[in-house]
């Protein structure tokens, strides 16, 4: 059963703690980090669309990060916030930036500087590589 | 109190500051004792006329004085233009503006964070403000040779995003 709860003003979903879920997400995010890890050697290749495939990858170990909590968020920006509850070394920042970078360009075409956007996606996943490193020792409890 | 900002170091008569601000000399007259009385404004007789001017010794004058700089940089679309460029970038706003203390040659001093590091032109922006735009750009504020510039961004108000060391 999915509860709606407030946490600090945020409306979140109580759901069920769901370790399988996390692992899936874990896994789909992997495969993404790679298919952008491919495209980036692709010479002259179109980067926006790499970029969201990035910001996906993060995005998921996120929502993986909620799941084993126990939690489900509809909304990207609450999605950041509640992660920022529960993690303090959470960098809520860098993740609010290129949440506004994806949407963007998913919605308003924007363009990206082809070394500025290889330069964020590196810190993007860098800072799911943090992430997953936190996941993955919460998985082990 | 636009006028007072916009041209601190001017002095004003009440008749001239009706004008301006286009409301009757009663009125005007009224206001402006108000906020000298507040010590927002600085009041003194010449001939016949009292005059009006900014009291930058004032605290109440400089921190209302930051909010209508920060607000006149949002409102004239600088930030959203500086996002579109540089993507949603830090942006510190330092120096004589963000203490409150600018005058009407002064300029706006901008620092930008992010993984561009061009220059772009903010002609159209610095008429809007009616200031010279003073803009930095780095990728990280250790990237700043100067320890004194370093300083001044430090100590000044982060307008967007994040300043870490």
């Amino acid at each position: 059963m999915v509860v709606e709860e407030h946490i600090d003003g945020l409306a979140v979903k109580r759901m069920k703690i769901s370790k399988e879920l996390a692992r899936s997400l874990i896994e789909t995010s992997k495969s993404n980090e790679e298919t952008v890890n491919n495209l980036l050697r692709i010479k002259n290749n179109p980067l926006p669309p790499v970029f969201v495939l990035a910001y996906d990858s993060l995005r998921m170990i996120l929502e993986a990060l909620c799941a084993v909590k126990g939690y489900k968020v509809g909304s990207h920006i609450q999605l950041g916030e509640l992660v920022k509850e529960f993690y303090r070394e959470f960098d809520y920042n860098t993740f609010d930036r290129v949440r506004w970078v994806r949407n963007s360009i998913q919605y308003y075409g924007q363009d990206i500087d082809s070394g500025q956007g290889k330069e964020l996606i590196s810190k993007m996943l860098a800072l799911k590589r943090e992430m997953l490193a936190i996941l993955e020792e919460e998985l082990k409890r | 109190m636009g006028l007072f900002f916009e041209e601190p170091r001017r002095e004003f008569n009440v008749r001239e500051a009706a004008r301006i601000l286009k409301i009757a000399p009663a009125t005007a007259s009224k206001e402006l004792k108000k906020l000298a009385k507040k010590e927002i404004l600085l009041e003194k007789k010449e001939r016949n006329l009292i005059l009006y001017k900014a009291n930058l010794e004032s605290e109440h004058y400089r921190d209302t004085k930051i909010f209508y700089n920060i607000r006149k940089i949002k409102e004239s679309g600088l930030i959203e233009h500086l996002n579109s460029f540089y993507l949603k970038p830090t942006i510190v706003l330092f120096g004589s503006a963000s203490l409150g203390m600018d005058v009407e040659n002064s300029d706006i001093d901008m620092l930008v964070i992010s993984e561009r590091t061009n220059i772009i032109k903010l002609e159209e922006f610095e008429r809007k403000i009616n200031r010279r735009i003073q803009l930095f750009v780095c990728k990280a504020v250790k990237d700043l040779k100067n320890q004194h510039l370093i300083n001044s961004v430090l100590n000044g108000i982060t307008i967007q995003g994040e300043l870490v060391w």
